[in-house]
């Protein structure tokens, strides 16, 4: 169902990590040009990003329809570790997360889908696909009634 | 991950509304193999026993109703999220119900979206389209061994 609000994309990663960053500005160009209203906020690690779902930002977000894209390999907290404490949260627990990440292994998958990821999207070396990224956007802002926190 | 390496898992209990999405899918050129079971009483008696073997090899991508007699779908999800086998399993609810309890008991449940029947457009084509973009990105949980 189109949304009356814009979507809002939650971008938790860091660059210094594996220098092979998503850039987040790259998919709100790419959405904007399939007509996909977004909104992004970036976040360096698991741990800013929990305290300020937990504080103001959070606040305002529950009237928003959001999406968390999560890498894995992250300081302080990495993205399992957040996934775990998200999954505890009474009320975030509720987010649809995808992972993106540069790791391919199993054991990899299989943590984050244990912990009940939407998926698990794996970025290239030198590239990730940002059309097909927003072409699930796009369908998703579409077709899916988002949690309401 | 390509939608042929997936296996289907619609549990529904209306057979028309059943027909109608495998038509929509086959239509738009998914080959998937689909299995339908008509509740979440067989769903969970499929996944429990004799199709459990079956079923672990290849992802599974479930497309689920809520409203069905004898174990309704967010029943069939409590069961799902608490087996091994399967807890970690892609669930996309496809309800009638646009009701805000639904909703957010479902994403309690950790589903992957919530899709109400009556907004995947006028020949449905948006479930389609949201299986073949999610499974052209998304890489799909191991198997387990």
């Amino acid at each position: 169902m189109p949304l009356d609000r814009p979507l809002h994309l939650i971008l938790i990663e860091n660059e210094a990590m594996d220098g092979r960053a998503i850039d987040g500005k790259t998919i709100v160009r790419a959405c904007a040009g399939i007509e996909i209203a977004c909104e992004l906020t970036c976040f360096g690690d698991g741990q800013e990003a929990l305290a300020a779902l937990r504080g103001d930002f959070g606040a305002a977000l529950q009237m928003q329809p959001f999406l968390i894209l999560l890498d894995l390999n992250l300081p302080q907290m990495d993205g399992i570790d957040f996934l775990d404490e998200l999954r505890a949260d009474p009320v975030w627990r509720r987010s649809i997360v995808f992972v993106f990440t540069t790791s391919r292994q199993d054991a990899d998958k299989a943590a984050a889908y244990d912990r009940r990821v939407a998926g698990y999207l794996v970025k290239g070396e030198h590239s990730f696909d940002y059309s097909a990224l927003c072409q699930l956007l796009e369908v998703y802002e579409k077709s899916v009634q988002f949690p309401t926190v | 991950m390509s939608l042929s390496r997936v296996h289907l898992i619609l549990v529904e209990d209306d057979e028309v509304d059943a027909e109608f999405v495998v038509r929509v899918l086959q239509r738009s050129g998914i080959d998937a193999p689909i299995t339908i079971f008509r509740d979440g009483w067989d769903a969970q008696q499929a996944l429990r026993g004799a199709q459990r073997e079956r079923l672990a090899a290849c992802p599974l991508i479930f497309l689920l109703d809520l409203n069905m007699p004898r174990l309704n779908g967010l029943e069939f999800l409590d069961y799902l999220r608490s087996d091994p086998q399967w807890r970690s399993a892609v669930v996309f609810v496809l309800s009638q119900s646009e009701r805000r309890e639904d909703v957010v008991a479902a994403y309690d449940r950790q589903v992957a979206g919530y899709l109400v029947k009556s907004h995947m457009g006028d020949d449905y084509s948006l479930l389609p389209q949201l299986l073949v973009s999610y499974c052209r990105l998304v890489a799909l949980m191991p198997k387990r061994v």
